[in-house]
């Protein structure tokens, strides 16, 4: 059999990801077409949930999908141990968490915990989320009583801790102003901080499937305002941005999955090209490898081509980011090179 | 003696699977059987007289089956580099 075309697979590959996210089985009418789909394909499928890093989604996907479906062993059994890695990750983590917070409540210090660990609690199985840094933010005052001094261009502070990446942000929103946004912590704050984050990354090197899924489960699981929200988005100026990744996220996850605000949904495409073309933070774009094991000013240089590549997408949707991440990079990077 | 915490036991779509982590990784497709006694046995140190025993009350073996099918099982785990 022909190779399913990438519009297929992408198909395909979405309806694992529906079915990973909640936990349940698919929609009986999508099985005839994994019942006849080649090896081949098969891999084609685990590449692409690879490159997404929703691989832990495609586990418990597997779990729902009847027994007379064949699936490949060689995916089978790579999506097991995949499922042995994340889960000895997210304990991990969720120790080194545990630590960390003692050791900042010992010194009056309240973190924000951010991304990551934070979005895994929003899935039905938490322990399958691919995990990376952690990530916190701490108020300005307690960013002094830490000791902290920013080390890097977005004036976050870095260090390493059991062998994972912590980034403390001065910032909790990767936005331009602040006025008029919610209160930190709430879920209207958390939904705001997770969607800037999505379109920092979108108007950049690219975003993947990833954040997606944290997003589409963080408007199921968090008891926000939609007003309120909405308020948070157009004082943020980026309620059309808002709109196409609700337009995105309801052509995946089914209507309503998103808020629209009243307004009609809008074509994806746009955000759906950013997805396909880099994958994970865009790290699948072709070069994008190669410079990232560059020296740090190729490194830079490569980050910043991207960002000009991205400039009319970032214009379209959100004009006064658009510039404010080039030149906030330039700034940051200036500031710490002197 | 203690089973390897380099191999962990999946279930899903009714195979029993057994990935081993070493310099690569195997996936080992076994029996419900096999399921049963690694499970049983995971979290434990145990002699081969206790394997035995184990299979003499959980499969109606008389004593001297068990010991030999428990013989058996031990020499398997060992020879896949599962027992520590």
């Amino acid at each position: 059999m022909a190779r399913a075309s990438d519009d297929n697979l992408t198909a395909l590959l979405m309806a694992l990801v529906r079915s990973g996210i909640s936990d349940a089985p698919m929609s009986p009418e999508l099985l005839p077409r994994f019942a006849v789909l080649p090896d081949s394909d098969w891999q084609a499928l685990l590449s692409m949930a690879r490159r997404q890093t929703v691989t832990g989604l495609l586990v418990v996907a597997l779990e729902h999908l009847p027994e007379d479906i064949p699936v490949p062993p060689a995916v089978e059994f790579a999506l097991m141990a995949e499922a042995d890695r994340l889960e000895l990750n997210y304990f991990r983590m969720s120790e080194a968490v545990r630590e960390l917070e003692a050791d900042f409540h010992s010194k009056g210090i309240t973190p924000v915990w951010l991304k990551g660990l934070e979005c895994a609690r929003f899935y039905p199985r938490p322990e399958l989320r691919e995990l990376g840094d952690i990530d916190l933010w701490l108020r300005p005052r307690d960013f002094s009583t830490a000791g902290f001094v920013s080390s890097a261009p977005d004036g976050s502070y870095h260090f390493q801790f059991q062998g994972f990446d912590v980034d403390v942000h001065r910032d909790y929103y990767d936005i331009s102003h602040h006025e008029g946004l919610p209160k930190i912590p709430s879920p209207e704050a958390e939904l705001l901080m997770l969607n800037v984050h999505i379109l920092k990354h979108a108007c950049s090197t690219g975003i993947g499937l990833r954040q997606l899924c944290d997003m589409v489960q963080a408007y199921s699981r968090l008891p926000y305002d939609e007003e309120k929200y909405k308020a948070a988005c157009c004082n943020a100026g980026i309620l059309r941005w808002t709109v196409l990744l609700s337009s995105f996220l309801g052509k995946y996850f089914g209507d309503g999955s998103a808020p629209l605000f009243g307004q009609a949904s809008v074509n994806p495409a746009p955000l759906e090209r950013i997805i396909r073309r880099g994958g994970n933070f865009g790290h699948h774009e072709s070069g994008r490898q190669a410079a990232l094991s560059r020296k740090p000013l190729l490194r830079k240089a490569d980050t910043f081509w991207r960002m000009l590549r991205s400039l009319p997408f970032a214009l379209r949707y959100a004009p006064a980011e658009a510039l404010y991440y080039g030149l906030s990079l330039i700034r940051g990077n200036i500031k710490t090179n002197k | 003696m203690k089973l390897s915490g380099h191999c962990r036991l999946h279930k899903s779509r009714g195979k029993h699977v057994l990935i081993m982590y070493g310099r690569s990784t195997h996936a080992l497709e076994v029996n419900e059987s096999f399921a049963h006694i690694w499970r049983h046995f995971s979290a434990l140190e145990f002699t081969e007289a206790d394997v035995a025993s184990f299979l003499e009350s959980t499969y109606n073996l008389d004593a001297a089956k068990a010991e030999r099918e428990a013989s058996q099982i031990i020499g398997l785990w060992q020879e896949h580099q599962m027992i520590i």
